[in-house]
């Protein structure tokens, strides 16, 4: 068999533990490590072969070999440099490539325009991966992937339906979902429709449902169980991934408490959030919590940037009879530790991110939700031309065959999912869900460069 | 859906402005549009975008023009081929060619994906392609316009 070559930029604890495991499968390995500590360590315990020097020079990519290697992962801790090195191997001749980002939310929702200038075929946030598995949580159903689109204002999410979901109950046509939001794919084993209004789910499937931000979290509960009540949430940290979490849980009406100790930083989510109880205060602070009667609480997220901190303040609010407690732990090798101390969910962003990149290798390198089921769909993103045919027709005029969806438009800085009624024009972003036998309507119809 | 004398089954042109600019010139001399050059200004700029070939050795290339009362199709073959950019990377001999007026961009989107649809249809393409005179070819299309 043939050895693949794989390349990890960054000795970190994801790079580390990435290149690990595939050189355990046998696959041959290369690490460019900027860090001669880092580089002696790897060297000593892994089969792998390390490079010494910065990932974002082209020589150093060139003495890795990076020329026609299978993977390229940047999984450095400098989100520039893994971006400049992404770009550089595909130059060089890696034939895909991972970046992986701290970075906000705000970021990542240029994702799109990301990778097509940096040339990455997958990046990852490391933030958004925990916001989505502390909301998964919260929710108490699976969101499996989430994709932003349209300059982020429009998000993808990919839910997993259970026998109470109303789209396994009835046809899509009599399911009512909140205003700018929509079903766009069912994904049934091998199979993935692009569904009309005749058609109904089946319990097991998955379901890909596009919303405008301000109503995603309502639609997915729509779609996912009409029943289920989220109680009050406490959050630990008004961080950047708190901060992210609380934008998720603001259109739900819910009760939140965020418990920050930065007084800047409390009177800013404040701000932010007038519609939460922000506490300046010490999450570890027993007199605090009892105080704040959090004990009532139905979720406590621990989510500081302390790893002490946050076992504290949860092992606190499960002794006070929280029913659920988070924990966010960032030197992921503790985790073990602390289940044995009694916490039931402890997360690793960085876990995380390895998980997501061992999927992705996994899958054939089509986990990605822009490509549906190894092209079996597409999502794609058009902006109307005047020489386009869709240009100056309605939705109801272009009776869209089943197998096509008009996911959304935007048009200058407002998102809106069309009806009949509505008038596609010249300028116009569009995001279209196109099932593969469709595609030659998509070229005719919405011409227009497709996504390299 | 088209005109005996818009059926050209001798086209000229063998590469894909070529072919376009041999259209725009057949049109201007069947009087259907006035300005030939500005007709295959308008499909170059639509091709730009992407090819108008849909596969099955068919391409549909097309514009909107400001002097039309109506919407016009005309056919055209090209025995040899030409290559056209397809998806499936074959060479393109049967084109329709669509000319709307600008102000109906429904009847002009509708015609495309009527056309598209008649092209998917079971052995219509190879049927028309066996042919040469442009009344049968005529015969074909009324048969399949219904």
């Amino acid at each position: 068999m043939n050895r693949k070559h794989y390349v990890v930029m960054g000795a970190g604890e994801v790079g580390y533990h990435l290149a690990q495991s595939l050189s355990q499968q046998g696959e041959d390995v290369t690490v460019i490590e900027l860090d001669p500590a880092k580089q002696e360590r790897i060297d000593e315990e892994l089969d792998v072969r390390v490079v010494g020097g910065n990932g974002a020079h082209p020589p150093v990519l060139a003495a890795a070999g990076v020329e026609g290697c299978e993977l390229f992962m940047a999984v450095s801790s400098s989100d520039e440099a893994n971006l400049a090195a992404a770009n550089l191997a595909k130059e060089l001749g890696a034939l895909r490539t991972i970046v992986r980002l701290a970075v906000t939310e705000e970021v990542i929702a240029y994702r799109r325009l990301l990778e097509r200038t940096f040339g990455v075929d997958l990046l990852l946030s490391t933030q958004l991966l925990t916001t989505t598995r502390v909301l998964n949580e919260i929710h108490g159903h699976s969101t499996v992937a989430v994709e932003y689109l349209a300059a982020g204002k429009v998000q993808l999410r990919k839910i997993h339906l259970d026998a109470d979901s109303p789209l396994v109950k009835q046809p899509l046509r009599d399911v009512s979902l909140p205003r700018n939001s929509l079903v766009a794919a069912f994904y049934r084993g091998d199979e993935l429709i692009i569904p009309g209004g005749d058609d109904q789910a089946q319990e097991g499937d998955d379901a890909l449902i596009l919303g405008t931000s301000d109503v995603i979290e309502q639609a997915e509960l729509t779609v996912s169980n009409h029943r289920k009540v989220i109680g009050k949430v406490v959050i630990a940290g008004g961080g950047e991934t708190g901060r992210s979490v609380a934008k998720a849980l603001a259109p739900l009406h819910i009760q939140v408490k965020i418990i920050e100790i930065d007084k800047k930083r409390a009177q800013k989510l404040a701000a932010e959030f007038p519609e939460f109880e922000i506490i300046h205060g010490d999450a570890t602070d027993l007199a605090l919590l009892k105080a704040e009667r959090i004990g009532q609480a139905k979720t406590f997220v621990g989510l500081t940037a302390n790893d002490e901190s946050n076992l504290m303040a949860c092992l606190l609010a499960q002794e006070l009879g929280v029913g659920q407690v988070l924990a966010l732990v960032h030197r992921s090798e503790t985790t073990q530790l602390w289940r044995r101390l009694g916490m039931q969910e402890v997360f690793s962003p960085r876990t995380l991110a390895k998980e997501r990149i061992e999927e992705y290798i996994e899958s054939g390198y089509s986990s990605n939700i822009v490509s549906l089921h190894k092209g079996a769909a597409q999502v794609l993103e058009r902006k109307l031309a005047p020489a386009s045919p869709a240009s100056g027709v309605t939705l109801a005029e272009i009776s869209p065959p089943h197998g096509l969806i008009v996911g959304a438009v935007m048009r200058g800085d407002e998102v809106f999912v069309p009806h009949g009624n509505d008038r596609l024009e010249t300028g116009d972003l569009v995001i279209l869900f196109v099932h593969e036998s469709e595609l030659d309507t998509v070229r005719l119809l919405f011409p227009g460069r497709e996504r390299s | 859906m088209t005109e005996l004398e818009l059926i050209f089954p001798d086209l000229s042109g063998t590469d894909r402005p070529g072919v376009l600019r041999a259209l725009a010139d057949r049109m201007a001399k069947t009087g259907v549009v006035a300005d030939s050059n500005s007709m295959y200004r308008r499909l170059v700029e639509r091709e730009e975008l992407g090819s108008t070939a849909i596969g099955r050795n068919v391409a549909i290339p097309h514009c909107k023009m400001d002097d039309l009362s109506r919407v016009v199709v005309a056919i055209g073959l090209s025995p040899e081929g030409v290559d056209f950019e397809s998806e499936d990377g074959e060479p393109v001999r049967l084109f329709f060619l669509v000319v709307s007026p600008a102000d109906t961009p429904a009847a002009h989107l509708r015609s495309l994906a009527a056309i598209s649809k008649w092209v998917k249809a079971d052995r219509h393409v190879e049927r028309l392609l066996e042919l040469e005179k442009p009344e049968d070819i005529w015969a074909l299309l009324q048969e399949g316009s219904d």
